[in-house]
């Protein structure tokens, strides 16, 4: 649950393509594990490189939006079981780290249309409200309104 | 006397941090358990990021319901005319 963030390994990528790449390799070897039980271990460890990013994206301004993809995804994954994950659900995560390959600034525009694609793919990106069950739960609790 | 010792600090992570607002009961615990004995530290990059999220969804919510009240509203069910030629009688030419 909790993680140093300072730990240096020999893997630690130096930029944020290093760290693209990186990630792109652990969905890759996410996709023979689909609706096995051996899935849930690594997405443990693309999670840590996951929060290993965090290091890497910080130290540089132009890469913050990439390091809100990290967040996001991170965010994403608490969501979902090992069970929820689909092929469609790693191509989404494809998409998201293979935006950060290239060279130069991340921009905000890159950030939103990787969370725009979340949304499309089905995949939650944030805490969100039902209104229709708050309705539901509320006449639960107060009782029917007259 | 020995030295009182400060309390270890644990560091969520965004999933961590998932798990213990928005998990399952079980999740929940399981996070609660492991920072029971130190203090709790989140980012403030992560901590913003949760409230970005909060946000965009409720303007998502916001637009989802003007989209969706402007829908209804396209056709009036009596006269068949739409809001705009009410608008047009409410303020004539």
């Amino acid at each position: 649950v909790s993680t140093d963030l300072g730990q240096k390994t020999a893997q630690q990528p130096a930029t944020r393509a290093d760290l693209a790449r990186q990630l792109l390799a652990r969905v890759d070897r996410l996709a023979p594990r689909l609706a096995d039980v051996t899935l849930a271990a690594e997405i443990q460890l693309l999670k840590r490189d996951l929060v290993r990013g965090h290091v890497i994206l910080s130290a540089r301004p132009e890469d913050n939006n990439y390091l809100s993809v990290v967040t996001l995804v991170e965010g994403a994954l608490g969501s979902l079981t090992w069970k929820a994950y689909t092929p469609g659900v790693l191509d989404a995560l494809r998409r998201a780290f293979a935006a950060g390959t290239g060279e130069g600034e991340f921009t905000f525009e890159a950030y939103d249309a990787v969370r725009r694609d979340f949304r499309a793919s089905g995949i939650p990106t944030g805490p969100t409200i039902d209104l229709t069950s708050s309705v539901a739960e509320a006449e639960d609790e107060d009782g029917p309104q007259a | 006397m020995g030295r009182k010792r400060s309390p270890r600090q644990r560091l969520l992570d965004t999933t961590a941090v998932v798990y213990r607002l928005h998990g399952h009961m079980l999740q929940q615990a399981a996070v609660g358990e492991a920072v029971a004995d130190g203090d709790v530290l989140v980012q403030v990059f992560v901590r913003m990021e949760y409230l970005r999220g909060v946000i965009l969804n409720l303007v998502e919510i916001a637009h989802q319901e003007v989209s969706r009240s402007a829908t209804s509203h396209r056709t009036d069910p009596v006269d068949g005319n739409s809001p705009s030629d009410d608008r047009c009688r409410a303020f004539p030419q």
